[in-house]
């Protein structure tokens, strides 16, 4: 995870925040991911009647197979470049574990939901990603690593049983169908709230394609990394946050 | 296009129409004919018979005596006289006023059978073939067509002397006569036209088989009842796969009797219909045909059999895919494995043997389709066991691993997006 933002003493109206290379990123395993899921959930619930009309739609079962194999060498082919980026940055000592959990995550998360809940007088301050978008980069690395080595099993069953137990192949089948179904209900549910339906993003977060964050978002959601960025003092982060959560502040959150 | 059920309709439709036509031309030719008094075998004699046994006495063939009888005669014996020509009563009572003439008290079959009984009765077709006309009693007493009378698939034959036929050969006969079971059997005899036996008949194969070539024609039996008789007559022409069957742990059964369950050559090759089973529609439809049988837990109880075969076999790899080609209607032939690819066709045995030969006898079948199979590939398999603690269990902790996880992190987020939604709603 490589820091883009620049640090001007002046304080900018916008950041990057994500560079082009990671908003490829996102754009591949959202166009595969999405593309695995239209081709591979009627193939899981083969016997439904929607996911027989959905696989003749697509030319039938083989056609389907054909697509969900071919949209999983995509998928396969971005979790290579995600891994060769990562290795290519710690060898040239410019990996910064910015997505890796810490204590302080564990910390935010109950403060977060005792601060909804009204028990907690301040939300948490994050820092470059909150414990929910570390949760879900978790969730899709470990969930992607799931489905591409039981996808191969599934894929390759003659020549993974030469030296390999029979059984890892319908356990395999299990393990793919389940985890893609563990997937698609975090991102239905949890990414769809986070990034899309939240009061705070509606319609949606665009920051992931432009890679531009505003200022006031910055500070709202990333605190500790805007005083990071800027070299600003964290208490006077705190101050300009809660001159923000005034209860009689005409915006929450501040809009840009 | 028309689907045959269509087809039987109009065709119904079109039949009756016809048949009634032909009931009017009958009542309107017998009304003409009734005032002729064309002799028939069905005429009475006019006197009473006693002390006159001897009819051959009075009524020699051909010329000469009180009333000659005709030429054609000359080969009948004197007792089968009184099988055409029924007595009058010796004193017969006076007929109500308009009632119609006494019947003949001698049932048609009686009268035909005074003739037909006769063992060597033979006639020689216009092809030189020599044809038997001997029926006896017997077959048609036991046969399901017991309550017909012969005149009923004779239709020709009303009165003797009978009409020339109009064949030339035995077969030729065979084909006319079997031809009139669809007068009655409409349902049956239409499905057989999709049939690859009618398809070959005629010029190709006269030999191909009609209704009477299965059923009989005297000894119509009931198929019901009687399917290894059936199938026996499969085997006269398809002798190859019929010996093979016989083998079978379906044959076997069929023909020692007693199994009303077990499959006979119809139950597979859709009687009548029977379909070439070179159809790609054929192979995917095998899995459902076996199923008919093999997913009947009553039925498969009774011999101790798993009755979820076919659906341990719908949910794998396999099942699924032949499930979904059949639904998309696929043309070309599929090779994806089948119940019978498997078991096997006709030879179809018992799953026994120690455990090792059963192993290997699963490996030498994945490798007919995975020839690089190894030893371990079998096991990739669920062989038609359900996904359970005992028989897969590491398929079954993933699944239940997932079935209890999805819905934890499901309520488990929608909680949290609850309760975030509710602080907005407090701080706005």
């Amino acid at each position: 995870m490589d820091r883009e933002g620049r640090s001007p003493r002046r304080s900018p109206e916008t950041f990057v925040r994500f560079s082009p290379s990671q908003r490829m990123e996102h754009l591949l395993i959202m166009i595969s991911f999405t593309a695995l899921v239209v081709t591979g959930l009627p193939q899981k619930f083969f016997g439904a009647g929607w996911a027989q009309n959905l696989i003749l739609l697509m030319g039938g079962i083989d056609n389907t197979r054909f697509l969900h194999r071919a949209f999983a060498i995509l998928f396969c082919l971005e979790a290579v470049y995600h891994f060769g980026y990562i290795i290519w940055l710690a060898a040239a000592g410019r990996f910064v574990p910015t997505m890796i959990p810490t204590r302080k995550d564990l910390r935010d998360a109950l403060q977060s939901f005792s601060y909804a809940a009204g028990f907690s007088p301040r939300r948490p301050m994050y820092g470059r990603f909150d414990f929910r978008q570390k949760f879900e980069y978790w969730g899709v690395l470990l969930g992607g690593i799931i489905v591409i080595v039981t996808g191969l099993i599934l894929w390759f069953p003659v020549e993974i049983t030469r030296f390999l137990p029979g059984a890892i192949v319908p356990a395999a089948r299990e393990m793919h169908g389940g985890e893609a179904l563990l997937a698609l209900s975090i991102i239905v549910t949890w990414h769809l709230y986070g990034a899309h339906l939240n009061p705070k993003h509606f319609p949606g977060d665009k920051t992931i394609f432009t890679g531009r964050i505003s200022r006031e978002k910055m500070i709202e959601d990333h605190p500790l990394e805007y005083a990071r960025l800027t070299g600003t003092p964290v208490e006077e982060v705190i101050a300009q946050l809660e001159e923000h959560h005034q209860p009689d502040h005409p915006d929450h959150p501040p809009a840009g | 296009m028309m689907t045959l059920r269509e087809y039987g309709s109009q065709a119904r439709v079109v039949a009756g129409l016809l048949l009634a036509m032909a009931m009017a031309l009958a009542a309107l030719l017998a009304s003409a004919t009734m005032a002729q008094a064309t002799p028939g075998f069905q005429q009475q004699t006019p006197h009473p018979v006693e002390g006159m046994e001897n009819c051959v006495s009075c009524h020699p063939a051909g010329t000469g005596g009180v009333i000659p009888s005709p030429d054609e005669h000359a080969n009948y014996g004197n007792d089968s006289c009184l099988g055409c020509h029924p007595v009058v009563q010796a004193e017969p009572a006076e007929p109500a006023p308009g009632a119609p003439p006494d019947a003949p008290q001698l049932p048609p079959e009686d009268a035909c059978l005074t003739c037909h009984s006769n063992p060597d009765l033979t006639m020689t077709l216009p092809s030189g073939e020599e044809m038997e006309i001997f029926v006896e009693g017997q077959e048609l007493a036991g046969s399901v067509h017991a309550q017909l009378t012969c005149t009923d698939c004779h239709r020709d034959i009303s009165a003797f002397p009978h009409r020339p036929l109009q064949v030339e050969t035995r077969r030729e006969y065979t084909l006319t006569q079997s031809d009139l079971c669809h007068r009655c059997h409409f349902e049956q005899a239409t499905r057989t036209l999709d049939s690859i036996h009618f398809g070959i008949l005629g010029e190709q194969l006269p030999s191909a088989p009609v209704c009477t070539d299965c059923h009989g024609y005297h000894d119509v039996p009931d198929p019901a009842t009687s399917p290894d008789l059936l199938s026996t007559r499969c085997g006269h022409c398809h002798a190859q796969v019929y010996d093979s069957y016989a083998g079978s742990v379906h044959g076997a059964a069929l023909l020692a009797g007693g199994h009303p369950d077990v499959p006979a050559c119809g139950d597979c090759h859709l009687v009548h219909t029977s379909i070439t089973i070179d159809r790609a529609t054929f192979r995917l439809e095998v899995p459902e045909m076996c199923g008919r049988c093999h997913a009947d837990e009553e039925m498969m109880d009774r011999y101790g059999l798993k009755s979820n075969v076919y659906d341990t076999y719908a949910r794998d790899f396999h099942g699924a895919t032949v499930g979904l080609l059949r639904q998309e209607g696929v043309l070309e032939p599929v090779d994806v494995a089948v119940c019978s690819d498997c078991h096997g066709v006709h030879d179809i045995q018992p799953m026994a043997g120690t455990v090792e030969q059963v192993e290997q006898r699963a490996l030498e079948m994945c490798q007919r389709c995975h020839p690089d199979a190894g030893e371990n590939f079998p096991d990739a398999w669920l062989g038609h066991y359900e996904i359970s603690l005992e028989d897969a269990p590491l398929a079954w902790l993933v699944r239940a691993f997932y079935t209890v996880l999805i819905p934890f992190m499901l309520i488990g987020l929608m909680l949290h997006i609850v309760v975030d939604l509710w602080q907005f709603a407090r701080r706005r």
